[in-house]
């Protein structure tokens, strides 16, 4: 196999003849490493432009800033900057290392040749660059697949003090085998990076108690477990071993019945086994889903559901800061049971309320038979709800002007943001005109229709049908789309966590 | 009076400003708590205790210009107010980084060698999302950079990542059968067609293929769409029953040991291959006989026969329509 860009590596070396240290590599490595940008000595000037007005502004900035720069773009795209210009040859070898799998994976979709290509890209990167390291991403069955070369990968120097760590599929790597395999222990060398991660996804592995004992990881500010196997006592250990922790990813995880979180820092969590694991892993012993999640978090905002298999608990003992809640669900497999101070929801039902929780802005809702009355018992709950998704068909009569007047008349509803699937049917008129006539800080309501109702002359109907002219707020907007939102929380990889609205479908 | 009692009385005529020198001589005046925001200037004052007059004002590095000191002051106005929420900062700062891209890039040097961080990451970032999707043409004609590799230097980072021998074998014989079943397709189409009676189906043939494959034990879960938390309101009601047959070869066909050395019994994926965007990958016409030896040969032909197998059934499952017929793929002899 080639060699990497063997007129860098003479280039360096005839620095290295002619007395000077190795400048650049260096010097950006460290000033890449640490936190604050350490100001770098002043450029080269930029190449005379020679003609005209158009002088190239941007080669003048510093390394660390263009290997900044670079750093962020793809890995494909970051290693072409190599060819752009003479001054940016070396910049991608002096900006911190990002190999995103995923934007590797080469055509065509045969898989295993294209999981040889991906695999000897990784390999000829890594040899390739003198690190630092930002972020690593493979798919997961790595692991299984070929668990010396991700030994070998996390070993190079080239991911010296990596900042993110992602055994993680994407969707553009999707790879279900016909018969599930047996989940292997991540290496040890996984754990080299402890003191320098941020953000980390492990998948598909499992995770023995032995090897998440004594570890810790100062910096780790996310995390995600995706169908993953692992014992009650491994998980909490590994969470506390987090100080920082701000977003928390368990999807899919094995082996553990209730997960007890205690944190200070937390901000988002979210919990779910999504199909593909649950199917992939139906032939476990342990087959121990997550059904209780108690957490006491004082800076907890988001606490997400991604659906699971068996119903689930919330128990909230403290989250004076949440904000956004969701996905709740009535559907008898992941039926959610929250538990919140001196409120309890059932499904959606609310069986017990003493207090009202006013931080809740947010909140998402599915269910077989959603009906007006149901929704109207939440933002009791809830009575400083601002956007509220509704996440399956609405049925059920819906009448409100007799039966809910005392509400309409007692309650001040805040929503700004109503959104909600919709054909047109009596009971969704009937729900939807509750909000544009009772609602005075409405903003938006978004209607996602059918692609045979999405025409000029079906708005029009609606429009009228909906008695928009005697909306109660004037700046109330209607807006139909014909994308149909088909995930309930857009959450694929930990980083979503930190989205302020992920059931705002972003497509 | 303690320091905390001045700041709350200090009225608008008591406050302090800060003398800033530009390289091209220009001075200007700003109030003192904006100014302290930059880290060096804030160390200018505090170390040196310049900029407290006109005549004393302090030099700015080189790469700060009128244009960008000004922006740059803009900036840290609105950011060193305390009582502002996340999303007004947030979207101050996306406003703010819509400007002309030479100007961004100027400003991006200034915030720089002011040390200001926050700014110098939320230019990058606004320069990255310049860059990303473009190509290396469009690149150097955004930032005027000069063309000055030579087409030697300009190939070699490239080859490496995508030079893989068996991808470029795999690309050719895909082009060429795909040619092929487009062709089939087309005649097919032109013939008289016998319409079979066949149910609508919803689910992907991925589902029904694992339904196949052994994980009966879901039952009602095998209904469910493969795609992340996708819901149906209509579930296809009907069991598999009538498509189990034609299938199985299919599914038969899809668990192919490929791999002799390492460890997976791996088989191709369960996915609807991406039609559209392998339109342009290039093939060239050269001989196939790139080296490789007759049993890689052999796996890799065993391969693409069984992504055209495959690739057969679902071009027509999608291309033809449920209401149309579903041929079956019999013997493909593409020796």
């Amino acid at each position: 196999m080639e060699l990497l860009c063997p007129s860098a590596k003479r280039r360096r070396s005839e620095d290295l003849a002619a007395g000077e240290p190795p400048p650049r590599a260096t010097e950006a490595t460290e000033a890449a490493n640490l936190g604050p940008t350490t100001h770098s000595k002043e450029p080269p000037p930029p190449p005379d432009a020679g003609g005209g007005g158009d002088v190239d502004r941007i080669s003048g900035l510093p390394d660390a800033v263009l290997g900044e720069i670079v750093s962020l773009l793809s890995t494909k795209e970051a290693g072409r900057t190599q060819i752009l210009a003479s001054r940016w040859r070396h910049v991608w070898f002096a900006s911190p290392l990002v190999i995103d799998g995923s934007d590797l994976w080469t055509k065509p979709k045969i898989f295993t040749a294209a999981n040889e290509a991906l695999a000897s890209a990784v390999s000829k990167i890594l040899s390739a660059h003198p690190g630092p390291g930002r972020r690593f991403c493979v798919p997961p069955h790595y692991l299984h697949d070929r668990p010396a070369t991700v030994d070998a990968w996390l070993s190079s120097p080239a991911l010296h003090n990596l900042q993110e760590l992602d055994f993680w599929e994407g969707k553009h790597m999707v790879h279900r085998y016909g018969r599930p395999y047996p989940l292997a222990p991540p290496p040890a060398s996984t754990f080299r990076f402890s003191a320098t991660l941020r953000v980390s996804t492990l998948s598909k592995c499992e995770l023995p108690d032995s090897s998440v004992e004594g570890i810790h990881f100062p910096h780790l500010k996310q995390l995600g477990l995706e169908n993953v196997s692992l014992s009650e006592g491994s998980l909490h250990t590994m969470i506390s071993s987090c100080p920082v922790l701000e977003c928390l990813l368990l999807n899919g995880i094995f082996g553990v019945g209730c997960l007890r979180i205690s944190s200070n820092t937390l901000r988002s969590i979210g919990v779910g086994t999504d199909f593909d694991c649950y199917r992939d892993n139906l032939h476990r012993d342990n087959l121990q889903l997550l059904e209780e999640v108690i957490i006491d978090a004082p800076c907890l905002e988001r606490s997400l559901y991604l659906g699971s298999f068996k119903p689930t608990n919330f128990i909230i003992i403290s989250a004076p800061k949440l904000e956004a809640l969701g996905c709740l669900n009535n559907d008898w497999f992941e039926r959610t049971r929250l538990v919140f101070g001196t409120i309890i929801i059932q499904g959606l039902k609310v069986v017990s309320l003493t207090t009202t929780l006013s931080s809740v802005k947010t909140l998402a809702v599915a269910s077989h038979n959603m009906n007006l009355d149901t929704v109207i018992e939440l933002m009791k709950c809830f009575p400083c709800l601002e956007n509220l998704y509704i996440k399956s068909c609405i049925s059920g009569e819906n009448r409100w002007r007799h039966k809910h007047r005392d509400f309409i008349k007692s309650c001040d509803i805040h929503l700004k943001k109503i959104v909600l699937s919709y054909r047109g049917i009596k009971s969704q008129i009937n729900f939807a005109s509750f909000f544009l006539l009772n609602a005075r800080e409405l903003e938006l309501m978004r209607l996602e229709v059918g692609n045979t109702n999405y025409n000029e002359a079906f708005f029009a109907e609606q429009y009228r049908m909906l008695q928009m002219e005697k909306r109660a707020s004037r700046g109330a907007r209607l807006h139909f789309t014909n994308k149909a939102c088909s995930h309930r929380v857009h959450v694929n990889h930990v980083r979503d966590l930190s989205v302020a609205d992920p059931f705002e479908c972003m497509e | 009076m303690s320091e905390s009692e001045l700041a709350v009385i200090k009225p608008e005529a008591l406050k302090t400003y800060i003398w800033l020198q530009c390289f091209d001589g220009s001075i200007q005046q700003v109030e003192e708590e904006v100014a302290m925001f930059c880290p060096m200037i804030c160390r200018e004052i505090v170390k040196n205790g310049t900029g407290s007059s006109k005549n004393h004002a302090i030099a700015l590095p080189e790469r700060v210009n009128p244009a960008s000191l000004s922006l740059i002051l803009d900036y840290c106005r609105f950011h060193q107010v305390t009582g502002r929420s996340n999303k007004e900062r947030k979207s101050f700062d996306e406003k703010f980084v819509r400007i002309e891209t030479e100007k961004l890039c100027e400003l991006t040097s200034a915030a720089d060698s002011l040390q200001l961080k926050p700014l110098v990451d939320l230019t990058s970032r606004a320069l990255a999302r310049i860059i990303e999707g473009k190509t290396p043409e469009e690149i150097r004609d955004i930032f005027h950079l000069p063309d000055d590799l030579t087409e030697e230097e300009k190939l070699e980072p490239l080859k490496n990542i995508n030079d893989d021998p068996r991808i470029r074998l795999l690309n050719r014989l895909y082009a060429k059968k795909r040619k092929e079943l487009q062709e089939r397709h087309e005649r097919q189409k032109l013939k008289d067609v016998q319409v079979q009676k066949e149910q609508k189906d919803e689910r992907s043939l991925d589902e029904l293929l694992c339904f196949i494959n052994g994980d009966g034990g879901s039952g009602g879960r095998a209904t469910k769409s493969k795609k992340k938390n996708k819901r149906r309101k209509d579930h296809a009601k009907n069991p598999p029953k009538a498509d189990s047959e034609p299938l199985d070869a299919e599914g038969a066909a899809c668990v192919v040991p490929c791999k002799v050395d390492s460890s997976n019994v791996s088989r191709l994926p369960c996915q609807n291959p991406d039609m559209q965007d392998d339109a342009e990958y290039p093939f060239e016409d050269a001989d196939l006989d790139d080296g490789l030896d007759p049993a890689m040969k052999e796996e890799l032909d065993r391969e693409v026969e069984d992504f055209a197998r495959r690739l057969n059934s679902v071009w027509n499952e999608s291309h033809i329509g449920g209401n149309g017929p579903v041929q079956r793929f019999s013997g493909f002899n593409h020796r």
